[in-house]
């Protein structure tokens, strides 16, 4: 082809894509002017344009594997041996076909010397001898029926463990050959129409009902003559059909497929599923006539109704989408065909045409009124239907993929209403992880004030009214109690001051807890004896899921984090076991779950409501179903969503927060811990407490200098560490009390995120923007003049320096450093080069920067001189360092505070003010640093704060804080 | 076909394979489509295992894994990683069609087509591309236009991302896409042979 000719047609081509439908024909004929052959090219291309979507979207190998596999499973491999061999009274002959449903074989019957069919079906179904039984009555009956239009099954037998049936060996084709994708004739279409409903009718008159009407089980003889095959059948395999379609759907199909089948199984074929079918509903003959609509449909135009790339999009098509006319696809039809179509394609069965004798009785009038002519096709210029059609595949693309996203509605809403709630515990502080024993008799779980990591210790509970006992008195922090398979021990995770996580085991019933396996912990157990944990890989911040033998004997990995400072905390494998779905975090921040293979193959991919953090998740006992839990719009609540990819659908709702699953053996209720969170700013002087917040979550109060002024921050979210909060700013003498950074998103934990400067005027703070990039902004305290950013820098935990410089931390490569910068953007250098983990303040003298330091023995604390000269280590590795303990300075300078953590995420912890002598920075610090809160406890003029989150003043009786409750109780929720 | 018993080519032996074919070493070849079958089989052999049953998640996986068995990326530096990702995906092309082409061979040789009682439980091949219509249609497309013929080749036989393609093809990812769609309608329509119908 001509170069610019073909530039030209693509150009066109693109230009046309982008257009709506109705404006493409109007655009072609004037780009074309008068070169037809150019518009043809183009319309041609466009005609395409509908089935290029599934096109190679599966790459060629997996393609080529898929194929070999099939053919393996049944051609190449199937059981040659078989021929010449005698069945019951059966000599097999010959291999007819093969599927997934089973292999057909050729056969004689030696007894009445007639020529059969012997059609083996899945070993599977004989082990369902009362479905098999209903099966056999049905056939038997169907073939009773002696119908000409109605294959006859002469025999049900067994060989080898698999039920096979025998029946007439036919010759001819089935309607799925006949038909291959183009429109049959009129009087063809009619022809075995009437043919089809006759049999339906035969069949619906003796309360048999076919439910899986589909041009493959239609077969069409030599002489024209229709057979409907597998009567009954559909209800023997077919037991969840819905559900096998849906596994089906996890295989990416072309647009113009139309059944979903599967090597070595059978799925079921969902693009013939009637509305009430798709939806699992109980069904009655009605459901035959709506896909023998489908199959009328498919006759007349060589498409199918309902398409989609996804078992989920057809769904979604069947239940919510009206087809394109056929008259549209083939306007060489009569129009009272489409009339008849549309009725058997009612959704609705009440307004659907309700018998097959009324279908028969309307095509039988078509024929006879197409046959003497007086039917006129409904045929126009066809070039207004070619825009017409266009517009409508626009149309149904274009609702197609919203549903495919969308997944099919349920029948029922699948929200549980907290009144339904039958509470378990009554405890007037916080419980959480609620664990069940495997029988569901006896619960575990943690009473502490976190749902994660926290000081806190296990109790059981003997269901449903024993009383609860506790099992460790340690105070250590602990996460996830599970019980052992035979219900005897609890293993739960006991993280130390070093941040070394282990797993402990107590027995339920009088023993001590033991160190079991150190460096592991979320344990659960698999079968055989095996273990599934989080093990620290290689730093304190690198934490995978690992599998092994109890003895942890054969180790290997499930899922590494791809980022070093990604830790897989928990871990949750699916019933059959080939799956895993984790709980991690990265950086401190909660990520959606992820659904893993256990054979670690693969990284899996997300799941649940995207960009949400989920921090615990479950199994129903069938598998079908994963259980989430979800801080998506804000709050923690449980989520569901059909394995693999069903669509996320929120179960709990309301006021309170829902964390941690644990599910019932039989699948109908679980139980959660569901509380309330609430934190809120105090003010502390001489005349007592009193609170400074309005609204909301609030916390991370800091005082301005003249301390008249303090600034806190909202949360806009469930996680103070990771979701986003607002900066406020209050007048402490008129209680005024405003946004300061109104639009702005701020994100970070405690002290990380803004700071005020030494004379008032400015806060500096870190802004998220659009990118995910954390920029540096400056805004005046008294919002004089709007906040700007400083330029040309990413940057976090901001502080005021000596001068107007402002230090922050930015990362280079992997590592963090410390580096100071002027207020306009300029003045850009490291300050200090080695790498810190984080920076924790500037002293009031400006002479010191203590920043926490990584250390192989874990962080340290230290605090360095601005002038030059050694730095002094302020807490030695190990300990409190590691955590988010902090260095603070009163207004005066004349006392440092420490803040040390007890239970980070509720902001708890006790802080300690310690006098330093004039023209000191700091107190008598024991070489090497603090080790313990007690060496700090005792120092001279030390003074106790019972609170952790705390804003120094200029005095240690003057300070302001937040103060943050829990109240959290395991409740049972029903499931449908 | 497998390669059982045999020892396997170290990464170091199959890149010279490779690079020896892209010189036009023919021999090269009859050494490099045993590894290929040697992966078509284990991944055929997870599907009747049915190890993946959500094989969406894999997609890329899977065709990721045969690169890095085929050979060791870490290990084996190449001078130009899009050359590599060129060359493997053209081995890709050539040796699976070979393969769908001995398929239809074989069928064409074999028994009477089988009558299919219930062909829709045939998990037929028909259904997916034809390999081999795409291999003459996409020569036929390279002829007045290599580039699309080569992102089609990239993309499928190759299993590369648009990102990958266009960093192989040194053209931007939004000329990637736009080939992309473009190649794929015009290559349907030409294995339907439905161009000179006009409809």
């Amino acid at each position: 082809m001509d170069a610019d000719r073909w530039k030209k047609i693509e150009e066109l081509y693109h230009a046309v894509r982008k257009l709506d439908a109705g404006e493409r024909r109007a655009f072609l004929q004037q780009a074309c002017a008068g070169d037809e052959e150019l518009r043809r090219e183009i319309e041609s291309l466009l005609a395409c344009e509908n089935d290029a979507k599934g096109f190679l979207n599966e790459p060629a190998m997996e393609q080529a594997a898929e194929s070999l596999a099939a053919e393996q499973a049944w051609g190449g491999s199937s059981d040659k041996s078989m021929i010449g061999r005698s069945i019951s009274h059966y000599r097999i002959l010959g291999e007819v076909g093969h599927g997934g449903m089973g292999v057909v074989y050729e056969a004689e019957d030696i007894r009445l010397h007639r020529h059969v069919a012997l059609k083996f079906l899945p070993p599977e179904l004989s082990k369902d001898p009362q479905a098999l039984g209903r099966f056999k009555r049905e056939a038997e009956t169907a073939s009773s029926l002696d119908h000409s239009n109605i294959c006859a099954i002469y025999d049900i037998g067994e060989y080898g463990g698999r039920p096979f049936i025998a029946m007439p060996y036919l010759e001819g084709q089935t309607l799925r050959q006949r038909i291959a994708g183009k429109p049959l004739g009129v009087e063809d279409v009619l022809d075995l129409g009437i043919q089809i409903s006759d049999a339906l009718d035969a069949a619906h008159s003796k309360g048999i009902t076919h439910r899986d009407i589909k041009p493959a089980n239609i077969f069409v003889t030599g002489q024209g003559q229709v057979k409907i095959l597998d009567f009954g059948l559909a209800k023997l395999t077919a037991r969840g059909t819905v559900a096998g379609a849906i596994d089906a759907s996890a295989r990416t199909l072309s647009a113009s497929e139309e059944s979903l089948t599967s090597p070595g199984t059978a799925m079921g074929t969902v693009a013939y599923m009637s509305p009430e079918q798709a939806r699992g509903e109980e069904l009655d003959t009605r459901t035959d006539l709506f896909s023998f609509g489908v199959v009328l449909y498919q006759m007349a135009t060589g498409k199918l109704p309902f398409k989609g790339n996804t078992a989920a999009a057809i769904f979604g098509a069947i239940l919510h989408e009206s087809p394109v006319s056929v008259l549209t696809l083939n306007p060489e039809l009569p129009a009272e065909l489409d009339h008849i179509i549309v009725k058997a394609l009612e959704k609705d069965r009440e307004v659907r045409c309700q018998s097959a004798s009324e279908l028969r009785a309307d095509l039988k009038r078509l024929r006879r009124d197409t046959s003497s002519g007086r039917t006129v096709a409904a045929k126009e210029p066809a070039q207004n239907h070619r825009g017409l059609w266009l517009l409508a595949s626009v149309i149904v693309i274009a609702a197609l993929a919203i549903v495919a996203s969308l997944w099919f509605r349920p029948s029922k809403p699948v929200l549980v209403s907290p009144s339904e709630y039958v509470q378990i515990t009554n405890l007037p502080d916080s419980v959480s992880q609620p664990a069940l024993s495997p029988d569901g008799r006896m619960l575990t779980f943690i009473r502490g004030p976190d749902t994660f990591a926290a000081p806190g210790e296990i109790y059981v509970k003997i269901l449903p009214d024993g009383e609860p006992v506790q099992l460790t008195r340690d105070n250590s922090e602990k996460m996830s109690p599970v019980f052992s398979p035979d219900g005897s021990e609890i293993a739960y995770t006991s993280v130390t001051a070093e941040n070394r996580w282990n797993t402990w085991v107590v027995p339920v019933i009088n023993g001590q807890p033991r160190l079991w396996l150190p460096n592991a912990s979320g344990l659960v157990w698999l079968d055989k004896g095996k273990v599934l944990f989080s093990e620290i890989k290689n730093n304190d911040m690198h934490m995978a899921i690992v599998t092994s033998e109890e003895s942890r004997a054969g180790e290997h990995d499930v899922y590494v984090p791809p980022s070093d400072r990604g830790m897989a905390h928990r871990s949750y494998p699916s019933p059959d076991g080939k799956w895993a779905l984790v709980v991690e975090m990265d950086r401190a921040k909660w990520l959606p779950c992820r659904l893993v293979p256990m054979d670690g193959t693969s990284p899996g991919r997300q799941v649940g409501p995207p960009e949400a953090g989920c921090t615990s998740a479950a199994w129903s006992p069938d598998g079908k179903w994963m259980y989430l839990n979800s801080s998506a719009g804000g709050t923690f609540h449980i989520w569901r969503q059909r394995f693999p990819d069903g669509r996320p659908e929120q179960i709990s709702s309301g006021t309170t927060e829902e964390e941690g699953i644990t599910m019932a053996p039989d699948g109908r209720s679980f139980i959660t811990a569901a509380g309330l969170r609430q934190s809120s700013v105090w003010l502390r002087d001489s005349s007592g407490e009193r609170q400074v917040s309005l609204e909301g979550y609030s916390y991370d109060p800091k005082l301005t200098p003249d301390g008249k002024g303090l600034c806190y921050r909202i949360l806009k979210g469930a996680l103070p560490m990771s979701d986003p909060s607002e900066l406020r700013v209050v007048d402490l003498d008129s209680g005024r009390n405003e946004s300061l950074l109104p639009g702005l998103t701020i994100v970070g934990g405690l002290r990380m995120t803004y700071d005020i400067s030494p004379d008032g005027g400015d806060v500096v703070v870190a802004v998220l923007d659009q990118e995910g990039k954390h920029r540096l902004w400056l805004a005046p305290l008294d919002r004089r003049v709007p906040p700007r950013q400083i330029p040309n820098v990413e940057g976090q935990q901001p502080k005021f320096g000596p001068g107007s410089m402002i230090f922050f931390t930015s990362a280079e490569g992997t590592s963090f450093f410390i580096y100071s910068i002027r207020e306009d953007g300029t003045g850009l250098q490291r300050l200090i080069e080695q790498p810190v983990a984080g920076l924790i303040g500037v002293s009031r003298d400006g002479q010191w920067l203590v920043a926490k330091v990584p250390g192989r023995e874990g962080s340290t604390m230290m605090a360095f001189p601005l002038r030059g000269g050694p730095p002094i280590h302020l807490m030695a590795a190990g300990t409190f360092a590691g955590s988010s303990a902090s260095f603070k300075w009163s207004l005066d300078g004349k006392w440092i505070f420490i803040l040390l953590p007890t239970a980070e995420m509720l902001a708890r912890g006790r802080t300690y003010a310690i006098p330093v002598l004039p023209g000191r920075a700091f107190p008598q610090i024991p070489p090497g640093g603090f080790r313990s809160e007690a060496e700090i406890a005792k120092l001279p003029g030390v003074r106790a704060i019972d609170a952790f989150d705390v804003a120094p003043g200029p005095t240690p009786e003057v300070y302001a804080f937040s103060r943050g409750s829990v109240q959290r109780n395991l409740y049972r929720v029903p499931l449908q | 076909m497998a390669v059982e018993g045999r020892m396997e080519p170290s990464a170091f032996e199959i890149t010279k394979l490779l690079q020896a074919w892209s010189r036009g070493e023919q021999e090269a070849l009859d050494k490099l489509t045993p590894l290929v079958y040697a992966e078509l089989h284990r991944a055929a052999h997870r599907y009747m295992v049915r190890e993946r049953p959500d094989h969406t998640l894999q997609t890329t996986a899977l065709v990721n894994e045969v690169y890095l068995r085929l050979v060791d990326t870490r290990e084996v530096t190449w001078q130009d990683r899009a050359h590599f990702f060129g060359i493997c995906a053209r081995l890709m092309r050539r040796v699976l069609t070979d393969f769908a082409r001995s398929k239809r061979y074989l069928k064409r040789g074999g028994r009477s087509p089988h009558v299919a009682l219930d062909d829709a439980l045939v998990v037929s091949p028909q259904h997916r591309a034809d390999l081999v219509a795409l291999d003459d249609a996409l020569n036929e497309l390279s002829k007045h236009d290599p580039r699309k013929s080569q992102v089609v080749e990239l993309r499928f036989f190759g299993g590369l991302t648009v990102k990958e393609t266009a960093e192989v093809l040194k053209v931007s990812m939004e000329t990637v896409k736009r080939d992309w769609e473009l190649a794929k309608v015009w290559l349907l329509r030409e294995m339907r042979g439905e161009r000179d119908n006009g409809r």
